[in-house]
């Protein structure tokens, strides 16, 4: 055996990982970062060699379904090894010797997909119960008095409920399934939580698969729809952005003649909308429908613009950052005005809007850094709005952190060579990227587009967040867009 | 890619400190930099040394238990010895060495110190540096000594016409031998008064002291002159006692640079108030700023755009007084009534380097720390011109017979 | 502000004016364990609030110290404050300084306050003079490999489940051994001052019946009970403390 036939140090420990106490707990570890979804755990599993670190980001959180796992896992290699010893007991030595390989080889490998087995019954289990929970759910809702809305689209829907929320709350009751509750049983157990005294219910409806949105306004039967467009979040999943389309429209299918809000900003949205036969309600940053909107402005502190509600023109602020609200803004507006609202409560609704959590969120620390924290937002409308935001931000140094998006199918390339001209073109002065299979695309982008600033590579995004206090300065607005979760790495 | 030592902790009061200024900004910005092999040097409390990248991480140092992890660790040694070389000039250097049947060594290209106080910033360390022929960041031995001592660097910046608080100073063995004359020389000093061990980086054993005889007000002052002295004799043997200045402002300036200088931002602390006004708050010793300190800080400090010319251009002045290079803080006090600047201290390893400030100046921490490194390897190539080393006849001509 | 005794820096607070309560803290604590009641009551006391040697910002001892040690620095230091307190206050480790103190006539005051005062637990002792002869046995022991090997981790293990201070008293075992052995049973019994005891009801350190027998034990005493309180009980009830301590010494 010639030197060079040796597998390397790298590979080795690629292959011993597999046999660390620790492999077990990663693997569980694993489950439960992707929420117990199979196929996010076996995509995961497929595509990781190394299990060595694989717990980074979070920690293992010790539920009784985890001592479960680890039980079944622990029971697995013990029947395994009983299995082995009464091979050698009986067995004759070359068959003792294929036995001993097949199980030393195959065991890691068969523990990974085995762990789904409980998991499996559970799920199993659980079908008779899901179904009386949605038969209820859905009987609770036809009579429920509320007007119902529902928003789909790839991108952009947490941020069109919260906004809708926030204003319409204004003068209504308004209730909507925390967090991203988007899958049939998560909307059914907010469903059966109502009261009752609810004005307005707004539902987020999630796609993973053709028919999904279908299925969901098939339960939720909603009054106004709105669709915040198309891309190419989900694209592995769905194929084509066809597909993806499709399957958002679903929701302007089944509302027929209902009003259905459609952004115009999104070009395969806008390109569907039917104003004519339709009651399709085409919104931009220029308005929606009937309300127009002019001199819209925004900064660090917020979004400024004027309101022009028939004859009546006033100005409201905002707290969300980028002209790119500005468009469910003046959805929130028109639906509050339909819903009888004055124009002193839009005007405070509007006021009341503030960036959520993980999504465009500013803060400033003590030496005078701006961090905007837009770690939630994985889609590439998402990140032209906030390059677009960038560019409008004069005078101040601007860094641009990012490990790519992910489930970007067939569109990887060209999406994220979009981004690296885009942030080129902006003007972006650094641009810190997180070394991984797509991060290269944008570095290509960037250097197309003829990009002026610098580039900083960073081997992993937790090196690069510890790196960014020692490479700032007062002034320095520093976006972080997207963040990876361990289940992408 | 360069192997640079950080060398901190020590046997001093600031040891805590030390491991806060090496880790953050130093370490981790020279990590982030990704130019440098990073070694951690750690100077344990009992004086022995220790090295292992684990220490990289500022959470080794938080465990309860670090001491006794590191008293597993093999010691590390220093040798001065840099194999043999053909080029006198170049000889010597400084080699980390872990001793044992496996011995094992790493070339250090350049060391960063972060000790505060004692032995880290009076020049001991400076001096053990300079012996191993090895550019070190920061102040060199002269000027870090006279920094040191305060009473030296008054007596330095007077010569130089540096305006200073008036003054004055004493022995333990004068104290001992004359208490009356030192007391004559103090009574001619206008109270409130602030006794102060002559050596110390930190303000344990500082006093600041009202009247003669301390407690006579209400509310109660701070004991007395004499117990003033007795507890800044009790950490040092050399005293100064310095009049306090009325209308008190007080600033810091951080300053870098070799021949070239560029000053942060004008800061005014805000919590000194522990040291300079007992009657609010109770007074913790060891404080130095840290960076932990720049919530309370003004920065710049709002005191006009003449007295921040007069700050920024009196602190170039002591920093060239002193020789300074690399890195220095100068302190001020402002008579703010009588547009006065005085001096009051030079710190040659500012706590955290003051990167709070920098910051805000427009320096961030990886420029801070890379300039710093770089201005170190420049002075050391400007002394490697120099020629201390010449050859001489003497030894075979004194005494003994003669063997040629 | 600092102020030297014997040879040591010691660190104390004193403001403002007319009676003066000495505070002394608990063991592993430092002056500022009493942050929370000093201002009530300086407002008409003058209040001093000690560092003892090892603790806070004061130096430690040069060698272990046993209770005679720490009564008579309390004793020093008022001497060299030229003070003579109308009242010691103590807190757990505190209270024993003050117990053996008044006891042993070293330290004179008109009244005492003992809170959560550590110094007369029954069962504790045993436990402790078991701890200290483990201490010992278990030190020859850990030096003999491979048991050397372990040696801090096993200390640790052995002292946490013990639920005991000594591993954490660092350089202060040997002085952290002095101060348990002693009952102080008796000194209690000698005292005649006016004594409040203040013990939180849910004391886990030094448990209330602790408190009670101090009350049975000191003639001239009061047993003030916070129900609900813990060990620190002055921290948890700042207010009420103060209240308390307040009218007793009116």
């Amino acid at each position: 055996m010639t030197p060079t036939n040796l597998p390397s140090p790298n590979m080795i420990t690629r292959i011993l990982s597999r046999y660390r106490p620790r492999y077990v707990r990663s693997l569980i570890y694993m489950l439960q970062a992707c929420e117990y979804s199979m196929s996010e755990y076996l995509a995961w599993y497929d595509r990781t060699k190394d299990f060595s670190s694989v717990e980074r980001r979070k920690k293992l959180v010790k539920t009784p379904k985890v001592y479960l796992l680890y039980l079944f896992a622990f029971a697995i290699v013990i029947a395994a090894l009983a299995f082995t010893y009464y091979a050698m007991l009986f067995a004759d030595l070359d068959f003792r010797i294929i036995v001993l390989a097949c199980v030393v080889f195959l065991l890691p490998y068969f523990l990974a997909y085995a762990i789904l087995i409980p998991l499996a019954l559970v799920k199993l289990a659980q079908i008779p119960a899901e179904l009386f929970l949605t038969a209820q759910a859905r009987k609770k809702l036809s009579s429920h008095k509320a007007l119902k809305i529902a928003i789909s689209g790839s991108f952009g829907k947490t941020s069109m409920r919260e906004i809708l929320k926030t204003v319409l709350s204004e003068g209504k009751k308004v209730a909507s399934p925390p967090f991203s509750y988007n899958t049939p049983l998560g909307i059914c157990r907010f469903i059966n939580q109502l009261k009752g005294d609810e004005e307005v219910l707004i539902f987020e409806l999630g796609e993973y698969y053709p028919g999904d949105v279908a299925k969901l306004c098939e339960l939720i039967d909603p009054h106004v729809g709105i669709i915040t467009g198309v891309n190419e979040a989900h694209l592995e999943r769905f194929g084509t952005l066809q597909k993806t389309a499709n399957t958002i429209f679903e929701l302007a299918d089944y509302l027929k003649k209902k009003p259905v809000y459609i952004n115009g900003e999104n070009e395969i949205s806008r390109k569907k909308a039917n104003t004519t036969l339709r009651n399709h309600i085409v919104y931009t940053r220029g308005g929606a429908g009937d309300i127009l909107i002019q001199n819209a402005k925004s900064n660090l502190s917020g979004t400024i613009f004027r309101l022009q509600i028939g004859n009546d023109t006033f100005s409201v602020k905002s707290g969300l950052l980028g002209l790119h609200n500005v468009g469910p803004l003046a959805v929130s507006a028109h639906i509050a005005h339909r819903l009888g609202f004055d124009k002193k409560q839009i005007e405070e609704g509007i006021g009341k809007t503030r960036a959520f959590s993980h999504r465009m969120e500013p803060k400033e620390d003590k030496s005078g850094i701006t961090t905007i924290d837009d770690s939630y937002n994985g889609n590439p409308d998402g990140a032209s709005a906030i390059i677009e935001f960038l560019s409008s931000l004069k005078g101040r140094r601007r860094w641009y952190v990012t490990p790519g998006l992910v489930e970007m199918g067939p569109r990887t390339f060209e999406v994220h060579k979009e981004i690296g001209k885009k942030l080129a073109q902006a003007g972006i002065e650094k641009v810190v990227l997180i070394r991984n299979s797509v991060t290269q695309f944008i570095e290509q982008g960037l250097k197309e587009a003829q990009y002026k600033g610098e580039i900083l590579w960073y081997e992993d995004a937790l090196v690069a967040f510890a790196a960014l206090p020692h490479l700032t300065v007062k002034g320095d607005v520093v976006l972080l867009q997207n963040d990876w979760p361990d289940q992408y790495v | 890619m360069k192997t640079i030592a950080v060398i901190f902790g020590g046997r001093s009061v600031e040891h805590d400190v030390s491991i806060i200024t090496a880790h953050f900004p130093i370490i981790e910005a020279l990590i982030a930099a990704g130019n440098f092999d990073v070694w951690p040097v750690y100077i344990a409390k009992d004086g022995s040394w220790y090295s292992n990248k684990r220490m990289n991480d500022l959470a080794f140092f938080k465990q309860s238990d670090f001491e006794e992890l590191l008293a597993k660790d093999k010691k590390v040694q220093l040798s001065f010895d840099n194999g043999p070389s053909t080029c006198p000039a170049t000889t010597g250097g400084l080699t980390l060495v872990w001793p044992g049947i496996v011995s094992k060594s790493v070339r250090i290209d350049i060391v960063f110190p972060s000790m505060h106080g004692t032995f880290g910033e009076d020049g001991s360390l400076m001096g053990l540096l300079r012996m191993a022929n090895v550019p070190y960041v920061g102040c060199d031995m002269t000027s870090s000594a006279v920094a040191m001592d305060k009473v030296l660097c008054k007596q330095v910046l007077a010569q130089e016409g540096i305006p200073l608080a008036p003054s004055t100073w004493f022995t333990k063995k004068e104290w001992a031998d004359d208490q009356k004359s030192v007391e004559k020389r103090i009574s001619k000093l206008k109270f409130p008064l602030f006794v102060k061990p002559a050596h110390l980086g930190s303000s344990i054993g500082i006093t600041k002291v009202k009247s003669e005889s301390g407690r006579l007000q209400v509310p109660p002052q701070p004991a007395g002159l004499k117990n003033a002295l007795e507890v800044a004799l009790h950490y040092d043997d050399k005293i100064l006692v310095e009049e306090g200045i009325k209308n008190l402002i007080e600033v810091t300036l951080p300053i870098i640079g070799n021949d070239s200088l560029q000053t942060a931002l004008v800061e005014r602390p805000l919590n000194k108030g522990d040291l300079f006004d007992f009657d609010g708050k109770y007074m913790h010793g060891g404080k130095k700023g840290a960076g932990a300190n720049s919530a309370y800080s003004e920065i710049p400090a709002n005191i006009g755009e003449d007295l921040t010319a007069q700050v920024i251009e009196l602190g170039k002045k002591v920093y060239r007084v002193l020789g300074c290079s690399g890195i220095a803080r100068v302190d001020f006090l402002i008579d703010s009534v009588a547009k006065k600047v005085y001096v009051i201290e030079v710190n040659t390893l500012p706590g955290s380097l003051y990167h709070h400030n920098w910051k805000k100046a427009g320096v961030s921490n990886i420029e801070l720390v890379s300039r710093l490194v770089r201005m170190a390897e420049e002075r050391f190539d400007a002394q490697k011109g120099t020629n201390y080393a010449f050859r001489s006849e003497i030894l075979n001509k004194v005494g003994g017979p003669k063997f040629q | 502000m600092r102020i030297i005794i014997n040879g040591l820096a010691i660190e104390y607070d004193d403001r403002g004016s007319g009676e003066t309560i000495v505070m002394l803290h608990g063991w592993k604590d430092n002056l500022r364990t009493f942050d929370g009641i000093f201002t009530a009551l300086a407002t008409s006391f003058r209040v001093i609030r000690i560092d003892l040697p090892g603790f806070g910002g004061s130096d430690a001892p040069p060698k272990d110290w046993t209770l005679e040690d720490y009564v008579s620095f309390v004793k020093d230091f008022t001497d060299k404050l030229n003070i003579t307190p109308s009242a010691y206050a103590g807190h757990s480790f505190g209270g024993r300084i003050v117990i053996h103190g008044v006891a042993s006539k070293v330290l004179n005051a008109k009244k005492i306050i003992l809170i959560s005062s550590a110094g007369v637990a029954r069962r504790k002792t045993l436990k402790n003079s078991g701890l200290a002869v483990l201490a010992k046995f278990g030190r020859a022991a850990a030096s003999v490999p491979p048991l050397s090997f372990w040696k801090q981790s096993i200390r640790r293990k052995l002292y946490e489940s013990i639920g005991s201070d000594y591993f954490r008293a660092g350089a202060l075992s040997g002085t952290f051994l002095n101060i348990i052995k002693k009952d102080l049973a008796e000194d209690a019994k000698k005292i005649s001052l006016p004594t409040l005891l203040i013990w939180g009801s849910n004391d886990m350190a030094t448990p209330l019946e602790e408190g009670e027998r101090l009350h049975s034990l000191i003639r001239n005493s009061t047993l003030h009970v916070i129900p609900g309180a813990g060990h620190f009980v002055h921290q948890e009830r700042p207010a009420e403390i103060s209240g308390i301590i307040r009218k007793f010494l009116s």
